[in-house]
């Protein structure tokens, strides 16, 4: 591309690539060698013992289990409200499909404090019934259970699991089904012969992005379930930060490693078979037309707004309702560092941390996002290896991310153990990714002869970034930042392993205000919760505002 | 007008492109003179698109010279050239206005504020869309895209204006329209022009001289009245629509006008009977060669029928015009062969 003709131009593409290796493949190497090396020399045993515990196959077996349930009942759930989706028409459908998408941006530890307001200990429910059946006990003992964990999970995927299918079956014409109908098939035939058939491909792909989802669930599983359910996740947190066991540590990594990597690469596979499968008819939505199909709809509209609306409407009301009466104290009290808490600042202040981190991340995201973009539409010979390449961190679970800048950057010429830097820098290696896939469609859409004409009107290479490339990606760039922002504002398991004291984030807050004993940690964490989740919620309808044409990969 | 040979503004030699291993352009020698249209005709494919991108400079690793004025052109990038190039998509900047687009080789240039709006003004005159300079690029019909862009084109004065098939996506009455205007307008800006289309009734209408381009290669480069009287070779001929290509040794009826007409000729050599200089009915005179035919269809175009007619006794068939009316199917005219309508081919 005559673009980056000149070779000094090239030089930029040196600072996407230098990130990835200094903060990406180093500490993963880091990672290789302390789990594969512990002495210095080619050891296997700490890996191989892993492999034979009964204990660790345990752990790695009920991970699998769990992110299955996780998925079987995701699906199930996806499934009929899908069918209802693509087949009907009402007022506010849209509306409610894109709402269904902000627990995609929601952050673990709001989650976790939604449904502890709702269905935990001293949730909302408990307090109901106590109440009406005058009951001294809570009847409702779901924390610490894998219940609320698997729960939370399709909680966060329900939606996603939605929009494929929804999209898969609205391509799909209902021509294949009249003519089955003709035939003489029943309902229960047309499901069996020709709708689960037909939807199979997105079923598979949405199955295998929610079990990866799931796979990888860290602060879910660790606050809701503790460590009676550990994952690999949890387990090497646990190994890390409570038994100081780096090798075990790092064995647990590689196979989570190696697990992300083979669902990686099936879930490409699934989802380019399911796009080659997409039909060719539309299937027309109609609105319901008799009382069971009115209820059908209202069923579906009612139980999606109960599975994803009332968990964050009792953390809201908990935080900051009292006796039916509005009552900020929880939030005034941010102010204060309670004594005996195992925080040595007030929570607010991790506000402005969480503030400042997630503008810096942003800021690098979208230098080394924007940056890899180019390179991946570039025609040069790095663009078909650069595109998997920078992908990788987003199939590279956070806690591992987390694990590795600790056994990697701390030590000179990297030291970074104890600097601030190290949490925006996690957070930007968890982010760019999202301006990646924001920018890169918009950036795509660009014809070759747009530029070459500006090229032949006069433009030079940077004019043609300032008033071809830049602007017309400009949609694409906010998103990517909101992006960005956002996920680095909720970004919790990376920065419970680098955060210190001195700089920790609104979610490590908010987990080590839960698990202090007293009942004022506890509030202070729901008040907390509601200020990320505002937060957050903010930068879910600036996306959604921002993407009307309907750019974007996610 | 000057001879162009003598004047060249613009000159490839020896041009050469080879593109993912296939040869896309091979020896190419061209000139193009100070006002002079240049029409690079040919079917898709042939490299007349590549031929344009190389002189825009948009490609650069090419084989032979590029020169300007006698000045080599390979290392100056296209934003330093100053030509003017309209896209055969148009490829108008969606996110600009139609001002903004006029304005935006004005502004490369770093003309004055009131400049440009005084020079976008004159271009949204002259290509007939005064008053749509706030209008943006959506709301455009193809017509008014079409315009825009040449307007785009045009507006920094450019020293060589390329046009990659600009009526391309118009309909065929539009076309024949605004090709005389295109060519008005070229020629009253005082521009040199390289103009590619794969109409060959378009490039007569428009060009100085025709480039009939095929496989990467320049088979004929002539004035559009040579072009079509005496096309060079078979190939040329057929492009050009003719369809009446034979070998001298093909048949009685050939081996008659060799006979007659070109006595010097080899029984191999091929040869054009050109549509011209063949009549229909009792005209034609002592030169011409006569024989009885039979029309196989007549296709009425207006002015003319597009006739096909069969020669029994010689087993071939002619194609020519008849201005009489539209003659019958079935019916048998005398068909007449002048002198003039052999047109030797290499």
């Amino acid at each position: 591309m005559t673009r980056l003709r000149r070779p000094y131009w090239r030089l930029v593409y040196l600072v996407p690539l230098t990130f990835l290796a200094l903060f990406y493949f180093y500490p993963l190497l880091a990672i290789l060698d302390i789990g594969l090396r512990p002495e210095g020399w080619l050891d296997l045993s700490a890996f191989l013992r892993l492999l034979s515990s009964d204990y660790y196959v345990g752990v790695f077996l009920f991970t699998v289990y769990q992110a299955a349930l996780s998925t079987v009942l995701t699906l199930l759930l996806a499934l009929p409200c899908a069918f209802v989706f693509s087949r009907y028409r009402f007022a506010g459908k849209s509306l409610l499909l894109a709402l269904a998408t902000l627990p995609f941006v929601l952050p673990t530890v709001v989650v976790a404090m939604a449904f502890m307001s709702l269905i935990g200990r001293r949730g909302l429910l408990n307090d109901l019934l106590m109440t009406l059946f005058s009951l001294d006990y809570s009847p409702i003992q779901l924390e610490r259970t894998l219940a609320i964990v698997i729960i939370a999970h399709v909680f966060y995927n329900f939606a996603i699991a939605l929009r494929i299918m929804t999209s898969y079956w609205s391509t799909q014409g209902i021509a294949a089904e009249e003519a089955a109908r003709v035939l003489g098939a029943d309902e229960w035939a047309l499901w069996r012969d020709i709708r689960l058939p037909l939807i199979q491909p997105a079923l598979l792909s949405a199955g295998a992005l929610v079990f990866m989802f799931a796979f990888t669930s860290f602060g879910v599983v660790l606050i809701l379930g503790g460590i009676r359910f550990a994952t690999l996740e949890v387990q090497i947190y646990y190994q890390t930060i409570n038994l100081f066991n780096l090798p075990l540590a790092a064995a647990l990594s590689l196979l989570q490693i190696g697990a992300m990597f083979a669902l990686m690469i099936l879930y490409t596979h699934l989802q380019r078979s399911a796009q080659f499968a997409i039909g060719s008819g539309k299937a027309a939505a109609k609105p319901a037309k008799n009382a069971r199909e009115r209820a059908l709809v209202w069923g579906v509209v009612i139980f999606i707004f109960a599975l994803l609306f009332t968990p964050l409407l009792a953390l809201v009301a908990r935080s900051a309702l009292k006796d039916g009466a509005l009552d900020l104290s929880n939030y005034l009290a941010l102010a204060e560092s309670s004594r005996g808490s195992l925080l040595f600042i007030a929570p607010i202040a991790s506000v402005a941390n969480s503030l400042r981190f997630a503008l810096m991340s942003t800021c690098m995201a979208l230098v080394i996002g924007l940056i890899a973009s180019f390179m991946i539409v570039g025609r040069g010979p790095l663009a078909r290896f650069v595109d998997p390449l920078l992908m990788l961190p987003l199939a590279t679970s956070a806690v591992t991310l987390g694990f590795g800048f600790i056994v990697a950057l701390d030590e000179p010429p990297l030291n970074l153990r104890s600097s601030w830097l190290i949490i925006p820098i996690s957070h930007t290696l968890v982010a760019f990714p999202f301006v990646v896939r924001s920018v890169l469609p918009s950036l795509r859409a660009i014809p070759p002869s747009t530029r070459e004409a500006a090229q032949v009107l006069g433009a030079g290479p940077y004019d043609l970034l300032r008033t071809i490339d830049l602007p017309l990606v400009s949609r694409g760039i906010a998103v990517g930042a909101t992006f960005a922002f956002t996920v680095s504002m909720g970004e919790f398991g990376a920065s419970l392993f680098v955060a210190q004291r001195e700089s920790v984030t609104i979610p490590v807050v908010i987990y080590r205000l839960i698990g202090d004993p007293g009942l004022a940690s506890y509030r202070q964490a729901l008040a907390m919760s509601v200020i990320l989740l505002l937060v957050c919620a903010l930068g879910f309808v600036m996306i959604e505002r921002l993407r009307v044409a309907g750019v974007g990969e996610f | 007008m000057l001879d162009p040979m003598l004047d060249p503004m613009l000159q490839l030699k020896n041009l050469s492109y080879v593109y993912d291993e296939a040869v896309a352009l091979d020896n190419v020698n061209l000139t193009v003179a100070q006002d002079e249209i240049v029409c690079l005709l040919g079917a898709s494919g042939c490299g007349k698109t590549t031929l344009l991108r190389i002189v825009a400079g948009l490609i650069s690793d090419y084989a032979g010279d590029l020169l300007l004025d006698g000045r080599d052109l390979r290392r100056l990038p296209a934003h330093e050239r100053g030509f003017g190039l309209m896209f055969q998509d148009f490829a108008l900047f969606p996110h600009m206005s139609v001002s903004d687009n006029i304005a935006y080789g004005l502004r490369r240039r770093r003309m004055a504020a009131s400049d440009i709006a005084q020079r976008v003004e004159e271009m949204l005159d002259q290509v007939g869309l005064a008053g749509y300079g706030g209008r943006s690029i959506g709301t455009l019909s193809g017509g008014e895209q079409q315009r825009v862009a040449l307007a785009r084109s045009l507006a920094p004065e450019p020293r060589l204006l390329m046009l990659d098939e600009p009526l391309g996506s118009l309909d065929a009455l539009l076309r024949d329209k605004l090709a005389l205007e295109l060519r008005e307008i070229i020629h009253s800006a005082g521009l040199s022009a390289l103009y590619v289309t794969h109409d060959h009734r378009e490039a007569y209408a428009i060009a100085d001289r025709i480039a009939l381009m095929d496989k990467g290669r320049i088979r004929q480069f002539a004035r559009p009245f040579d072009l079509y009287h005496h096309p060079q070779d078979k190939h040329v001929a057929r492009f050009l629509g003719f369809s009446n290509i034979f070998r001298f040794g093909d048949n009685r009826f050939t081996r008659a006008l060799r006979h007659k007409f070109a006595p010097d000729a080899a029984e191999s050599d091929a040869f054009l009977i050109h549509p011209d200089g063949i009549e229909l009915g009792d005209g034609g005179g002592s030169t011409a060669i006569a024989r009885r035919g039979q029309i196989e269809s007549a296709v009425f175009r207006g002015e003319y029928s597009e006739v096909r007619i069969r020669l029994p006794q010689d087993g071939l068939t002619l194609s020519c015009k008849s201005r009489d009316g539209n003659p019958a199917v079935g019916s048998k005219p005398t068909v007449h062969v002048k002198r003039e309508a052999i047109r030797r081919l290499n």
